[in-house]
């Protein structure tokens, strides 16, 4: 019997909601690179007496989401107290959801392994409170050794949305795509700045493997799952879960056996250790929060925020497809984030073909943008401005290499009128008249060749066409091909 | 309703309570009141003597939906008076004893 091992593999992403204040209390959520424990209050530092008041745009965040992501919208949600101890946590408990969470019942949808669109379920999407963060190497510069940790809370009470996914992901690149469907998502609805790198957009995984007959399919034996922690990039996801189920596959080819246990991802090694185990730490002894009766999702709030969805980019990228002949590559590309659909759809809006300008936006504006570190919103070049650019050369009025000098000294704040002679290009393209001088100037510079053409010993038109070359060269890409050979043909019948 | 010296210990352990061992006997009496208290009910209801349908589980005492809060910061004044009171610091930081739970 041969066996096949099969990885099943369902995600748990937080994401940061992006609200100017706490999820409990009114502290500010700017944390990063704060003074530590500047945005603390009685509420979030789990001071006696104090009592938590929910933000209303938190649930307003958590619930466009939830929309976004076709999910059940609970009328009535029930905040839950989830018991631990850690000095991260002032309170001894975590404010999350349990059974009765705000959204439910999802789905979104990935391009999957075999290129056709796979469904992936969510779960579940509910709100719940951060942690505050604790660093580990001492604050006076000793790494090795420290006795102590230290505490900041400026972190404890951010807002966080949890989206849970079902475990229908069967592959690391699969995984990798819903990461990143999601965060566009978020991102999107202006719900999180999905950064993962600064943290506002964790991703943990719970990946198994099942050994299967490979001829009848059937499930011979389900390996226990591990969770992963600490990815922090799109790239760490995909090599964390590669790493991964290598592992546990060797594991079960070898007959052995997997505990369930939480697994840390180290980047730099590429491997994942076990964290130490926490057997009891598991019992978290849930109950609903006594201090935070449930919270009621109006009707009203459901309809509006529905209203005010943005088209999404699932949509968005089947529109580009459909209304501007974009092929799928490119207009996924354009519909990729908010401001590059806008940047795109404001080119074509300003005349520019939409294929010209999405080759483009995707070569040379993103070249600039990468080398100068920019963002498009701050982008020199206005979409209106590349779109007369991308005009002139569609109008054969400059060449694309020529574009591309113009197009650099724009990048550099240069306007249009000043970029064109920078680069050797005239601001209103060639008159008639300056080609005909140029045809003169090219035709008696070579005049061994006109004697050839005008012999007759050109057949092939070879020879026209080089000097139509030279035309051009001379033009800098400004005039149109087709009517210099036409100038040319005529000149060099007229000695005849 | 059975209730173990071992449960006692474990819920105990979870709350970080220190029980000493002339308490636990006593404890797991209380807790088998109060458990048997709720099992006494759930066998009523299993028995037909206690109808609850369309009673949904009491879990707040407050009826009305809460009041939320507008999106809008404020500092506390708090923290320095916190600070000071902790029991040890460093700038301001709060210093606890060296935690990892990776490794």
């Amino acid at each position: 019997m041969t066996f096949r091992y099969i990885p099943v593999i369902g995600l748990e992403i937080h994401v940061q909601l992006s609200t100017a204040t706490k999820i409990f209390c009114p502290c500010s959520t700017d944390y990063i690179g704060a003074e530590p424990n500047t945005n603390v209050c009685p509420v979030c530092l789990g001071l006696p007496g104090s009592l938590p008041v929910l933000n209303k745009r938190a649930v307003e965040l958590g619930v466009r989401a939830g929309l976004a992501l076709s999910c059940t919208i609970r009328n009535h949600t029930v905040f839950h107290r989830k018991n631990y101890f850690y000095p991260d946590l002032p309170k001894a408990y975590q404010i999350s959801q349990y059974d009765l969470p705000l959204a439910e019942g999802g789905e979104i949808y990935i391009p999957g392994d075999d290129g056709r669109p796979r469904r992936i379920r969510i779960t579940r999407l509910h709100l719940e409170e951060d942690a505050g963060k604790l660093v580990h190497s001492a604050a006076d510069g000793r790494l090795e050794g420290a006795a102590f940790s230290f505490v900041d809370y400026n972190r404890g009470g951010v807002p966080l949305a949890e989206i849970v996914s079902e475990p229908d992901i069967t592959s690391p690149r699969e995984a990798r795509e819903y990461v990143a469907r999601i965060r566009q998502t978020v991102r999107y609805l202006g719900v999180s700045d999905g950064d993962m790198e600064r943290g506002s957009l964790r991703v943990d995984a719970n990946v198994s493997v099942k050994k299967t007959d490979e001829t009848s399919g059937e499930v011979l034996y389900w390996g226990e799952r591990t969770e992963i922690k600490n990815m922090n990039s799109l790239r760490a996801v995909e090599r964390a879960l590669e790493y991964e189920i290598i592992r546990q596959t060797g594991v079960l080819a070898e007959g052995g056996s997997l505990e369930r246990e939480t697994r840390h991802w180290n980047d730099g090694e590429g491997i994942t250790t076990s964290m130490r185990s926490k057997e009891a730490a598991n019992d978290y002894r849930y109950f609903p929060d006594p201090d935070i009766p449930p919270i009621v999702v109006t009707e009203e709030l459901l309809e509006s925020t529905r209203n005010a969805l943005p088209e999404l980019p699932w949509a968005k990228e089947r529109r580009f497809a459909g209304e501007y002949g974009l092929p799928e590559a490119d207009a996924a590309f354009m519909a990729e984030s908010l401001p590059v659909a806008l940047y795109f759809e404001e080119c074509v809006k300003n005349g520019a073909a939409p294929l010209r300008a999405a080759n483009w936006i995707r070569t040379e504006v993103f070249r600039v943008m990468n080398e100068k570190g920019l963002s498009m919103d701050s982008f020199p070049v206005k979409p209106s401005v590349l779109a007369e650019l991308v005009a002139l050369v569609e109008g054969g009025k400059l060449s694309t290499t020529v574009a591309r000098e113009v197009f650099a000294h724009l990048a550099e704040g240069r306007s249009l009128k000043d970029a064109l002679p920078a680069a050797g290009a005239s601001p209103g393209g060639l008159s008639a008249e300056d080609v005909e001088k140029m045809v003169d100037r090219v035709l008696l510079a070579n005049g061994d060749v006109v004697e050839e053409i005008r012999s007759g010993r050109d057949p092939k038109g070879k020879k026209i066409k080089f000097l139509t070359g030279l035309v051009m060269k001379e033009a800098r890409g400004q005039a149109d091909a087709a009517a210099v050979s036409g100038i040319l043909e005529r000149r060099l019948g007229e000695g005849r | 309703m059975t209730i173990s010296e071992k449960d006692v210990r474990h819920v105990a352990d979870l709350a970080r309570l220190r029980v000493e061992e002339k308490e636990i006997e006593p404890l797991v009496r209380h807790f088998e009141a109060i458990l048997g208290h709720f099992a006494t009910l759930s066998r009523a209801r299993e028995e037909g003597r206690l109808n609850l349908d369309g009673v949904d589980p009491f879990l707040f005492s407050e009826r009305e939906a809460p009041p939320l809060r507008e999106d809008e910061p404020v500092r506390s004044a708090v923290r320095d008076d916190v600070l000071a009171a902790a029991p040890e610091r460093k700038d301001s930081f709060f210093v606890v004893p060296r935690i990892l739970e990776e490794e």
